[in-house]
Formats: structure tokens, C-alpha cells, sequence
């Protein structure tokens, strides 16, 4: 059976790299899009050479919603598209300034929902497809060192359980991914981690629960217990914690 | 990019030292710096070699992408970053090995290139640096330079330069054609240090891979060897093995010669099964893998910890031929007077030095030998080898070493003037160094 092409958005990003191998290794040909065209054409050239698929690299900027419209209707002439994945994020150190924040919210939310809603009437044409939407255990509850990125997150989840309730009929598949601590640039330095996973595992795992068609799925898998615990606790008893 | 501060070790667990650590994830994300800094591989150098401490490492090992490979001429170009393993994994099923191959695979390219490693197959294939066609630079200065061979000075300082001109970030190297991933093996025992060093000698001339496993520990009667020589097996090689008596049925022996589709999958380890432990029976030559023949040491993961906490030092020296059995009598009666166990002892032949101006191999014997590192006295001991090596114009491995002074260094390096003059040009400001190089006092005048 033909391999229909998987578009990665954010692709430079850790976890991205990481699924990105995975779905080379099973023979996928790729459309990698980032903002670093520079970074994105030597992935593109290291996963051919290992993995001997098509890789292709497009320029794509989460913030700048405006250009999407014209990236995603490129997309919709090509081949089939077999699936996407939306991995591109923003965090920032604090003390953030406003300007900080926005970026934060147009990035992971804002972006996020013009790509999803363009990949959505996208794949409604072709009634066939996948979804994947990079959350984050910081959407489950907001937490005082990272509640900015956390609500931006929390918006996209509930966005993403929504796209998902709405695309089932048509037999598209939304999948939203909820990794913890996770080993990138974004994290390195960052104190108080634990548990912290190797993106190149947790890349690979986003394939392997998309081949279980998992709904929601948090990655490493015991996030969803610790996650459980937390949104348990009273807000009364929460909101003295320094988490 | 973010930084934190960090203890790394070398790999012998002896040295240690706090550095702020960098990693980042694109060559582009390292920029111009105002401090000292220096860069790190996987961190396999035994010493101080890839340790700055209190100052910035950059941790090379996320720049490991593959940028370019021609299938007809085996060139690959790729980032510092990746590792020998990687290689072999994805090149060896399309018929490429790597030309030269520390005894780890866990080791980068720029850490290969930096320390100028040297495989089996030194006397014949010389080592890293000399199957680099050209290599990418960051300069202290921030400036990228794109080094090829006959950019002599530049060349020839980073080779073996242990990573003090700047920070390697691209390689490019030929691979070699292999046409099986099978070493036909032979095993020769050796009851003499004499006998050895006259086998290794006269097999240098034959086979391309040799070494010698020695065993120190039981001395009593003459040093006990083996010397292990091979060669990459060829495809009409293989029809050979096969005729001898195997466990397998003949329809089975089917195998695809045509790369890239010849790997130990399924059926090739079947195979290979078959014929290795079949051919084990008989005296002295039969197939090993890749993996055991080059890498026997790391199926034991971080064998290094089997040491515990005690740690070990490994020192390696080359003497030239003339005058190095008794150089190495001397060495071992000097540990065996003192009762210092050796765990593991390898010994080769090398071929003729390179150009590099502080590349360590050079005609004649290398001998590599594993010390306990709580052993008492270990450092004094170490200097009385030193002057042992120093007097028969031999030298000590810098990758290896944790006790060389500035004195014993520029008398076992005698291009380091060289070396010198060229490391002022290219970093004025003295903005790249490593606990070793202030240890040997490298680039200082």
C-alpha cells in the first residue's frame, strides 16, 4: 500500500525530530516545515540518507497566521497526505514581558488553531487522514511557574477534544499528546525537573500510539497517573503550592 | 540556549570537574564567545581531554545529522556530532564501513578527528586524519573555516589537536567498500613477549586488521598472548566458508549479495550463526561479526563502571620498533615489581606517523594497559613509565592520559612548537582550552 506523505509543523522542534525518524524508518515520505529553513534542509538530508524516503522541507511560521491559508492550499494540491503533526511551541523564561506572553499564546494556541482548522477542511476533502496536536501536562492545570504556556495549552487541548468530536464521522483521526518533562533545548538548564524523557523515545511513541489510535495520550504513559493526582487536589490546598 | 552547571568525568572515572554545560541543537545556535570554552563528544577520552571545568563545554552530541553521501564514491559528509555507531548502522547494510575505528563506537567524529584515533588497521591504513577529505571549523573568532588537506597548518593542528583550534562542527570522510558484514578472524597464542612482537611484525604485512590480547596478569612463565588478525570477508569468500561441513540446510544458504540488502537481518544471522559456531570448531580461522571483532568491549555498556567507584587509569604509550622489547620488559618488570595488577592489555604495531602536529601514533609497538585507579602510588608509578617511554623516544596517548606534565609533554611531542605558533594565530585571545591543555600547559608559551 502506498505511503501517503506526513507533514510535520514545528519539525526542528526535539520531539518532532524524534517522530520524524520514526515515520522515515517506516517509509514515509516526509514535508518537514519550520522557520529555520537552514536547520530543516540538513534534517531533511539526514533522514533521506538514513532512511532512504523523500524528505522535503517548507518554510512555515506558526505566528504569522496570515501566510497559512497560502502554505496549506500548496499542501492540498500535492499527493495524499497520509497525516500531520503540529509540534511547533514557544516558551520563555521569566520575567516575561507582555509581548512575551502574546507570543506564547499565538504560538501554541493561535497558530495552532489556524493550522488545525486548515489541515482539517484539508483532509475533510480527501475524508481520509490523521491528526496529531502537541499539547502539554502544563494545560492540565495551571501551575504558578508556567501558567502562561500552561493556559495557551489547556486552550489547545480543549480545542483539539473538540476537532476530534467533530472530524470522527469522517473518519479523520485526532489524536492530542501530552508529554511531560521532556529533554529539549526548551527545558536544558531548566531546575526542578524530574522524570525527565528522552525526545527521541517520546517521538517514537507519539507513532506508536497513533498506530492504537489512542484519543489522548500522555507520554511518558505515568504523566497520566501524576496528572491525575494533581487535578484531584482541593484548589483550597493547590493553590498554597509552590509547584 | 540554555546552560547549567554540571560534573562531568572522563571515562576512566578518575577525572572530574564542574563545568557550565551547553548543548546546542544546531550548529547555527553556537555563537561568538566572550569566555573560555572548549567542546565535548560523548565524553569517551579517559582524562581531563574533554573537561573545562569551571568554565563553558559545549556538548556536541545533538549536531548529529548526516548531510551528504555519495553511494558511488563512499564520501560522507556529515555533523561532528555523529557517532561511529551511527555510521555503521546506516552505512554498513549499503555496503560502507568506516575506514578507521577506535575500539568504541560510542565515540563522534570531531572526537575522532580531534584525538586522531587509530584502529586495528593503523599500519596499513595510518589513522582518523587520513581518511578526512576536509572538515568545518568554528574559530574563535566566529568565524567558520572550511579546512581541506592542503590547508597544511590549520590541518594538520586540528588533527590530533585535541579540539584546541576551534570547534569542529562538520566532517567529511571516505568510506570503505566492504562487501559482507563478516571478518574472516584468525586467532594465533603467543608464548612470548618476543614471539608476539616478531608475530605482529610479520603479520603487519599480511592482514588488515591485527592486535594482541596480552595477559599480565600471570607472568610466571613467559607473557601469554593472542594475536587477532582478520580482514573484511569477501562475497566469493563467503561460497568458501560455506563448503565446509555447516548445520544448515543448502536451500537456506541463499543469501542476497546485493547491497544495500545484505544485513545480519533474520536470515543473515541465521547464517551467520551456522557458520560461526560450526567454524569455531576448527583451530584458527573462522567469522566474527563486526560488532565482536571491532566492538567486543561495548556489549558491556558502561564497562567502565564494572570498575566501581575506584575508577581505572588507562595508559597507553608507543615505542619505536627498534628497542621495544626491552622497552616493554622494562615497563612490566617496573609494574610487576611494584605488584600493580593489569586488568586488560592490548598490544599493535603501527605504521608511520602522520603530519598532525600532536597526533600520537608513530612507527613501532602501542601498548594499552587498564590500572586500578585506587592503586596506591598510581601517579608516581605512572611517571617512572614516563621516563621509560621517554628514554627509548616513545610517547603517551593525550586521549588516555591524566598525569603528563608540560615537561613530559613537550618532550614526547617535539611538534608542539608548532602547534604552538598556529594555536596563537587561530585563538589569540586563549579562549579554547581544557583541563588538559592547561594540565600540559598546551599553547602556552
Amino acid at each position: 500500500m502506498k505511503k501517503g506523505l506526513v507533514i510535520i509543523l514545528g519539525a526542528t522542534s526535539a520531539i518532532a525530530k524524534g517522530a520524524a525518524v520514526e515515520f522515515a524508518a517506516r517509509g514515509y515520505p516526509l514535508v518537514l516545515a519550520s522557520r529555520d529553513k537552514r536547520e530543516l534542509s540538513r534534517l531533511a538530508s539526514d533522514l533521506s540518507i538514513r532512511y532512504d524516503v523523500r524528505v522535503e522541507s517548507a518554510g512555515f511560521d506558526a505566528m504569522d497566521t496570515s501566510s497559512h491559508p497560502a502554505f496549506f492550499d500548496s499542501l492540498a494540491k500535492r499527493e495524499e497526505i497520509e497525516g500531520a503533526l503540529i509540534a511547533f511551541g514557544a516558551m520563555k523564561k521569566e520575567p516575561m514581558t507582555f509581548q512575551d506572553q502574546e507570543e506564547i499564546i499565538r504560538v501554541n494556541y493561535l497558530g495552532a488553531v489556524s493550522a488545525l482548522s486548515a489541515l482539517s477542511s484539508l483532509f475533510s476533502k480527501q475524508k481520509k487522514g490523521f491528526i496529531i496536536g502537541l499539547s502539554s501536562v502544563a494545560g492540565d492545570r495551571g501551575r504558578q511557574s508556567n501558567f502562561v504556556y500552561g493556559s495557551a495549552k489547556a486552550g489547545l487541548s480543549t480545542y483539539l477534544d473538540g476537532l476530534r468530536n467533530k472530524l470522527y464521522p469522517l473518519g479523520i483521526h485526532v489524536m492530542t499528546v501530552k508529554p511531560g518533562f521532556v529533554d529539549t533545548a526548551m527545558t536544558f538548564g531548566l531546575p526542578g525537573l524530574f522524570l525527565v524523557a528522552d525526545p527521541k523515545d517520546v517521538g517514537r511513541k507519539i507513532v506508536e500510539s497513533l498506530d492504537k489510535k489512542k484519543d489522548v495520550v500522555y507520554i511518558p504513559g505515568f504523566w497520566k497517573w501524576i496528572m491525575l493526582i494533581i487535578r484531584g487536589l482541593p484548589e483550597k490546598l493547590f493553590k498554597r503550592l509552590k509547584l | 540556549m540554555g546552560t547549567y552547571k554540571k560534573e562531568i568525568s572522563g571515562w576512566g572515572g578518575l577525572a572530574k570537574g564542574e563545568s557550565n554545560l551547553a548543548r546546542p541543537e544546531r550548529i547555527d545556535d553556537i555563537k561568538e564567545k566572550g569566555h573560555v570554552y572548549s567542546a565535548r563528544g560523548l565524553g569517551r577520552s579517559y582524562g581531563d581531554a574533554s573537561l573545562n571545568t569551571g568554565n563553558e563545554t559545549i556538548l556536541m552530541e545533538r549536531l548529529n545529522r548526516f548531510l551528504e553521501f555519495d553511494k558511488s564514491s563512499g564520501v560522507l559528509k556529515a555533523e561532528s556530532g555523529v557517532s561511529i555507531k551511527d555510521i555503521v548502522k546506516t552505512f554498513v547494510p549499503k555496503g560502507f564501513f568506516v575506514p578507521v575505528t577506535p575500539g568504541t563506537k560510542e565515540a563522534t567524529l570531531g572526537g575522532c578527528l580531534a584525538a586522531d584515533v587509530h584502529g586495528k588497521n593503523h599500519h596499513k591504513d595510518g589513522s582518523f586524519s587520513e581518511h578526512v577529505v576536509e572538515f568545518e571549523i568554528l574559530t574563535p573568532n566566529g568565524l567558520k573555516k572550511r579546512v581541506q588537506r592542503k590547508d597544511e597548518e590549520l590541518f594538520n593542528a586540528t588533527a590530533g589537536g585535541m579540539g584546541l583550534t576551534g570547534i569542529i562542527t562538520e566532517i567529511t570522510l571516505k568510506l570503505l567498500p566492504i562487501e559482507t558484514p563478516f571478518i574472516k578472524t584468525m586467532h594465533t597464542p603467543c608464548t612470548s613477549l618476543e614471539d608476539l612482537l616478531a608475530h605482529l611484525s610479520e603479520n603487519g604485512k599480511n592482514e588488515r586488521y591485527s592486535v594482541a590480547w596480552v595477559d599480565l596478569l600471570s607472568t610466571k612463565r613467559g607473557v601469554r598472548s593472542i594475536a587477532m588478525s582478520g580482514d573484511h570477508l569477501l562475497k566469493e569468500e563467503l561460497i568458501n566458508f560455506s563448503k565446509i561441513k555447516a548445520d544448515f540446510e543448502p536451500g537456506e544458504f541463499q543469501v542476497p549479495f546485493h547491497f544495500p540488502s545484505f544485513t545480519l537481518n533474520a536470515m543473515g544471522q541465521k547464517l551467520f550463526n551456522a557458520l560461526y559456531f560450526h567454524v569455531q570448531k576448527r583451530k584458527k580461522t573462522f567469522l566474527s561479526s563486526l560488532e565482536s571483532f571491532f566492538y567486543p568491549l561495548d556489549k558491556l555498556k558502561n564497562w567502565n563502571r564494572l570498575y566501581g567507584k575506584r575508577g581505572f587509569y588507562q595508559y597507553q604509550f608507543v615505542v619505536p620498533e627498534k628497542g621495544s622489547e626491552i622497552a616493554i620488559k622494562k615497563v612490566l618488570e617496573t609494574l610487576q615489581k611494584r605488584k600493580c595488577p593489569v586488568f586488560l592489555a592490548v598490544l599493535k604495531k603501527f605504521g608511520k606517523e602522520n603530519n598532525g602536529y600532536l597526533s600520537f601514533p608513530k612507527d613501532g609497538f602501542t601498548l594499552t594497559m587498564d590500572i586500578p585507579g585506587n592503586y596506591p602510588g598510581l601517579f608516581a608509578l605512572l611517571d617512572n613509565l614516563d621516563e621509560i617511554i621517554m628514554e627509548h623516544e616513545g610517547r603517551v596517548y593525550l586521549a588516555k592520559d591524566f598525569h603528563l606534565g608540560p615537561a613530559a609533554f613537550r618532550s614526547m611531542y617535539p611538534r608542539y612548537e608548532i602547534f604552538n605558533k598556529l594555536k596563537k594565530k587561530i585563538d589569540p585571545e586563549f579562549l579554547i582550552q581544557t583541563d588538559l591543555s592547561r594540565r600540559l600547559k598546551i599553547g602556552y608559551p
